[in-house]
This record gives C-alpha cells, sequence and structure tokens, in this order.
C-alpha cells in the first residue's frame, strides 16, 4: 500500500466533520494494517491505543520514533519543499497466536506490537526504511528530539560512557553562495552523565568538556548521516526546502520544481553541535579505579 | 544600617542555621576521607580564633559594621575599597550558595526542571527576607531553628533504629596522620563554614547586648562544629569514605538507606527540609550583608532599594558563574578558597584588627599626655 502511494487518501480524512486531524498515522510494516489491529494487547484493551502510547512514549524518551499526525502529513504533502517520514509498527513473533485471547495472560506475551524503523516517502510513496541512529538524526533535524540517551567511546572502551538529553533544540538556517543555497543546522542539548563503564574523574572540568567535544561530534554524525540517506533517495524530508522558501522566497520559486531532484541532493549542509553536559547525578566518579 | 535590634538567642539561632546551611548537604572536608570528622573538629578551633579576630574589631567599633569601621580604620580611600571588595564578596558567594542548592534539588528532585526557575523561586523568597530586614529574618530564624533539630534528630534516631551504622567504617583513625588532616583543615574546612562567619560582622552591630557577643559567637561555632563533625561521621559510618566521597550529596545517600519496620523508608524529604532551610539561612545572611553593606557604603537611607537590582544580579550570576556542576565545585575549591576565602576570611580582618589597636594605642597615649 505505501509503496503504491498514500498521496490522495488523506482528503477523505480531511474532509469529513466526524475525524480530527489530531489521530496519528503509522505505517504497518510487514504485516497489514488489520493484522497489527488484530493483536490484543496485555496493557491497554484497545491495541490502537496501545501503539499510540507507546509511539508518544519512545517519542519522548527515545528519540527515535515520530509521532506524526494526519494534519501534519496533509501539510507536507501542500508543500513543495517537505517529504514525508513516520514511523512504523511491526508485530513481534506469533501472529496466529496473538489473535487469541491468551495473548493477554503471558507476562511476555508470544506476539507484541513493536515501534520500528522510520518510513520515508518521496512523492507520496515509501522509498526507504530508516532505523537506529540514522532514525535519531532525522529527529534531531526536525527539532523532535526531547530526551535521548547518546553513548560515545572512552579511551578505547567503546560505547562505555552514556549521555542522557535532558532539552535539545534544532534551529535551520538558509543562506545563498554563488546562486546555490546553503543550510546551516545548529543543534544545541542540555544534559546529565546518564552511565560510565570505565573509570573518569568527573571532578575534572576538563574530562567533561573533552567528553562534551566527543558527543559533540557524535550528534554530528548521526546528523550527516541521516542527510546523506536522504540526499540518496532525492527526498527532502527535513523540509530545508521550505526553510530556503521562508528566506528566499524570489529565488525558490525558480527552484520550486527540481528542487527534491537537482537541489536537494547537491545541498551543502553545515552542521554545528553545542552540548552541555550540566551535572552527573547523585555521584561523582564512578566506584571503579 | 538599619535601624533593627536583635536578641542574642535570635542571633545565636541565626547563626548555627547558617553554619549548617550547605555545610551540611555536600561532602565537606571529604578528601581527608575517614579521618574527616577530625578535619571539621580542627577546623571549629581554628574557626573560633578567627571568630575572636571579628569579635575584636566589633569590640572597637560596636555600632559599625565591617563596611564602615574599615574606613575608619585605614582611611576614606583604601576603606572604601576594602568595603567594596566585601559586599562583592558577600554577594559572589550568595550567588555560589544558591547555584549549590539550585544543583542539589534539581539533581535529586526536579531533574527536568531548568536551574533558573529553582534558582530564581529561592532567591525570590530570599530577596523578600532582605526587603524585611534582619529583624523579619531572626524571628524566621527563630521559627525554623528547631524545624532543622527536629529534622536531624529524628533522622539521626532513625539512622540508629534501622542499625546502619557501623563504626569499622570509621578506622583506620590517622591512616596518613595528622598531616592529611590538617592539610584539608587549612585548605577546605576552616574556610567553609566556620571562616564564612565574617559575615557577622555586618550584623553584630545590631545585636542588644553587646557583651554577649563573643559567647554567642563561640557557642554557634560549637555546636554547629559538633553537629557537622557529628553528620560526617555518621555518613562514613553508614555509606563507608569512598562511597561519601563520590557522592554529589552524601547526607541524601544517607537518608535513602533508612529502612525501618519495613514502613518508615523513602525519607528523602528530611533531606529536602534541611536543604531548604539552610539554603534559605545561608544565602539571606550574605546577600543581607551585601545589600546592608552596598547601602552603607553609597549613602543609601533605605536598604530596599537596593534588594531588587542586587537580587536579580545574584540570580544571574548564580547561573553564570560554571557551565556545569564539576565546575562549579573545582571553582569554589581551588579558586575561591585562595583568592578569596583567605584573604577576606583571614588576611584583611587580621590586618584591619593590627591597625585598629595601633590606632587605638596611640590615640590611648594622646589622651594620657592630653590629661598630664
Amino acid at each position: 500500500m505505501a509503496r503504491e502511494g498514500i498521496k490522495e487518501i488523506f482528503d477523505a480524512i480531511e474532509r469529513n466533520p466526524q475525524f480530527r486531524t489530531t489521530a496519528s498515522v503509522v505505517i504497518a510494516r510487514k504485516q497489514t494494517a488489520e493484522q497489527l489491529l488484530s493483536v490484543l494487547t496485555p496493557i491497554d484493551k484497545i491495541p490502537a491505543n496501545q501503539m499510540i502510547k507507546t509511539l508518544e512514549m519512545t517519542e519522548t524518551v527515545w528519540g527515535e520514533n515520530l509521532n506524526v499526525h494526519a494534519g501534519e502529513i496533509i501539510e507536507d504533502f501542500s508543500l513543495a519543499g517537505k517529504e514525508i517520514v513516520m514511523s512504523s509498527f511491526r508485530l513481534d513473533r506469533n501472529l496466529k497466536k496473538g489473535q487469541q485471547q491468551e495473548n493477554v495472560q503471558f507476562v511476555r506475551p508470544p506476539a507484541r506490537l513493536r515501534a520500528s524503523e522510520l518510513a520515508m516517502f518521496k512523492n507520496g510513496k515509501l522509498v526507504r526504511w530508516i532505523s537506529g541512529e540514522e532514525a535519531r538524526g532525522v529527529l534531531w533535524i526536525l527539532n523532535k528530539i526531547k530526551q535521548t540517551a547518546i553513548t560515545v567511546d572512552w579511551e578505547g572502551k567503546e560505547e562505555s560512557v552514556s549521555y542522557k538529553v535532558m532539552r535539545a533544540k534544532t534551529e535551520i538556517a538558509a543562506k545563498m553562495k554563488k546562486g546555490k543555497p546553503v543550510l546551516t543546522i545548529h543543534v544545541e542539548t542540555e544534559g546529565d552523565v546518564g552511565e560510565v563503564l570505565v573509570p573518569i574523574d568527573f571532578t575534572n572540568p576538563a574530562n567533561i568538556t573533552n567528553l562534551e567535544t566527543k558527543l559533540r561530534k557524535e550528534i554530528k554524525k548521526e546528523i550527516q548521516k541521516a542527510i546523506q540517506q536522504a540526499q540518496r533517495e532525492k527526498s527532502d524530508i527535513f523540509g530545508l526546502g521550505e526553510v530556503v522558501h521562508r528566506s528566499y522566497p524570489e529565488k525558490w520559486k525558480k527552484m520550486k520544481q527540481t528542487w527534491n531532484e537537482q537541489y536537494f541532493p547537491n545541498i551543502s549542509v553545515h552542521v554545528t553541535v553545542d552540548t552541555f553536559i550540566r551535572r552527573t547525578g547523585l555521584r561523582s566518579n564512578p566506584y571503579f579505579p | 544600617m538599619e535601624q533593627a535590634r536583635i536578641s542574642a538567642r535570635q542571633l545565636l539561632m541565626l547563626a548555627i542555621l547558617f553554619e549548617h546551611g550547605s555545610a551540611m548537604v555536600i561532602p565537606l572536608g571529604i578528601d581527608a576521607k575517614q579521618d574527616v570528622w577530625l578535619a571539621i573538629l580542627c577546623g571549629m578551633v581554628l574557626g573560633g580564633g578567627l571568630f575572636f579576630i571579628y569579635y575584636r574589631l566589633f569590640t572597637y567599633y560596636p555600632s559599625l559594621p565591617l563596611t564602615a569601621y574599615s574606613q575608619q580604620i585605614v582611611g576614606p580611600f583604601f576603606g572604601k575599597i576594602i568595603a567594596l571588595v566585601y559586599i562583592l564578596y558577600f554577594l559572589y558567594i550568595a550567588a555560589r550558595v544558591l547555584r549549590d542548592f539550585g544543583e542539589l534539588l534539581l539533581t535529586f528532585a526536579y531533574p527536568e526542571t531548568p536551574l533558573f526557575v529553582l534558582n530564581a523561586v529561592m532567591m525570590l523568597t530570599v530577596m523578600y527576607a532582605a526587603y524585611k530586614g534582619i529583624e523579619v529574618l531572626a524571628r524566621t530564624g527563630e521559627l525554623f531553628f528547631f524545624s532543622l533539630y527536629f529534622t536531624a534528630f529524628s533522622g539521626i534516631a532513625l539512622v540508629v533504629a534501622a542499625g546502619l551504622i557501623d563504626i569499622h567504617r570509621l578506622q583506620p583513625v590517622l591512616e596518613e596522620g595528622w598531616k592529611r588532616v590538617f592539610r584539608i583543615v587549612f585548605t577546605q574546612t576552616l574556610y567553609v563554614p566556620f571562616g564564612e562567619t565574617v559575615v557577622f560582622t555586618m550584623l553584630l552591630p545590631y545585636i542588644q547586648k553587646h557583651e554577649k557577643a563573643k559567647m554567642v559567637g563561640w557557642l554557634a561555632i560549637l555546636l554547629s562544629g559538633l553537629n557537622l563533625a557529628f553528620i560526617m561521621a555518621i555518613n562514613i559510618a553508614v555509606l563507608g569514605a569512598d562511597t561519601v566521597a563520590r557522592s554529589t550529596f552524601p547526607l541524601l545517600n544517607t537518608i535513602r538507606e533508612i529502612r525501618v519496620a519495613n514502613f518508615l523508608e523513602r525519607l528523602d524529604v528530611l533531606f529536602m527540609i534541611a536543604l531548604v532551610v539552610g539554603g534559605f539561612f545561608k544565602i539571606s545572611l550574605f546577600f543581607y550583608a551585601g545589600v546592608i553593606g552596598a547601602a552603607d557604603l553609597f549613602r543609601m537611607p533605605q536598604h530596599q532599594r537596593l534588594v531588587y537590582p542586587l537580587g536579580i544580579s545574584v540570580l544571574l550570576l548564580s547561573i553564570a558563574i560554571a557551565s556545569n556542576f564539576s565546575e562549579h565545585i573545582k571553582e569554589g575549591l581551588n579558586i575561591v578558597t585562595l583568592y578569596m576565602h583567605i584573604p577576606l576570611q583571614v588576611g584583611i580582618p587580621l590586618l584591619l584588627l593590627l591597625f585598629a589597636i595601633i590606632r587605638h594605642r596611640s590615640s590611648f597615649l594622646f589622651r594620657k599626655q592630653e590629661k598630664k
């Protein structure tokens, strides 16, 4: 369904007075939507409610899923400089068992609904799945990150420090250089140290500055990966075109038609990140020397 | 100077609340490991000595605060410079304590609230207290003194009742000898909290019976020193020296360990009360000292008019002084101690006293000669 295109189906939703455009929209991955909604879920009686709660939760605390409303999708369709991106859901394990009453009687149900990859669209057609760090990169650019945890390496040990983002803000600005648009994405984050697996002396502010630099690079990497993916598929899911539109309305008129094909894949994007570690929780140094 | 009078008892309570302030909740002098209680007691004794300097200065000028008698001792020009330095020092320390307070609340109770909001709420209360003046602050102190002691006693009783104390954690005593203890005394515990009684050079003139000032100061230092040493000893006996050293707030961890009869647990609120009450008085007294000092130096008849501009400056300063908590702590231990506490708590008062003695002796001789 999504691969064939979903562009036209929202008209009825928008036109119907009994429907609200604040409803969340997700893509059913691997199964059909009907199959997903026929799974009994242990916490919520209605599977759709469970999905909405999962989505809201993962968007706020994990930052790799996106809770998109029908209204936002409709708006994106109407804009030339913005493509659609939304979350998908899939079924873990057994579909047959999931439709039976027993599914809700297990601590670990045989069938479970899971929020999974982001779906990237182009002209209303699904073109690619985005997951993990790249998915978070997309959320960084869309200014949708509220909280998340980022891990970096420290002194050779992989993923040994985790940083809890408590607040984040993204600003995008467009400039013209030699007739071509150049975009600057600036991300600012504030947070605490969440977990360390290596002995770091946090009483020394130099170590904190050092860690901040590493985190900056990590976030920058995620964002750049997300941009590369989108550029490869020639789909401006970040709405960068709209930023250009707002700053240079006259020049945008010329670019509008060929934005996704000609301009967006070759656009140069500067990413700057400012990361602040404010405190380290109830402990300064870890208990292992 | 306000036209106000407070009784010796009120001043004593204020001083004790002030001394406990933030010292109670931070890992005070923990570099001395399990001997920290010794370091605090030694700091207390020497702190009593420091207070004697402030007291002697007070006996020479019983109706004037430090910012005024400094001008009489070393002349108007240098005296005004000294006064200005002290005013800035008091306001800066108020900002530092405010920052401590905000960070503490943020770390364990309000993780998603911006620091500015917490600091602003506290600062508004402090500004209100300073606006109302020292008499109101002293009466508030009388009220909260008992609430602080009540929480302290119930907290200690519960720690004991829960069987958490293991005296062996305090051993070996003097593992690295007296050298380490004295290093900590002279780099940390002497100045915070005992040397901070320098703020009372601004408040002693308000006391009703001047002859009681010495006893009030010494009693406050003695009581709070014993209490702080006791609290740190309990922290170590419950958690062990290493955990205390790694904790941002050891007292909180001690209280979190309490679990009596399966229902008296999660008593973090005891810690909250101690933190908010202690923090409030410490910030208030420093801020008030800064405000009346400034009013006195710039000849403002009403100190109230300075409360708002200075209060907002302190609030903004508390946000701007450090970009993260460990930077804030590091600055406090290294820079503030060396460049602010030592000269302003020990150096300048000692010099002022010296000059004051010389001055009074010579004028005394002069008068004697006149009589002849």
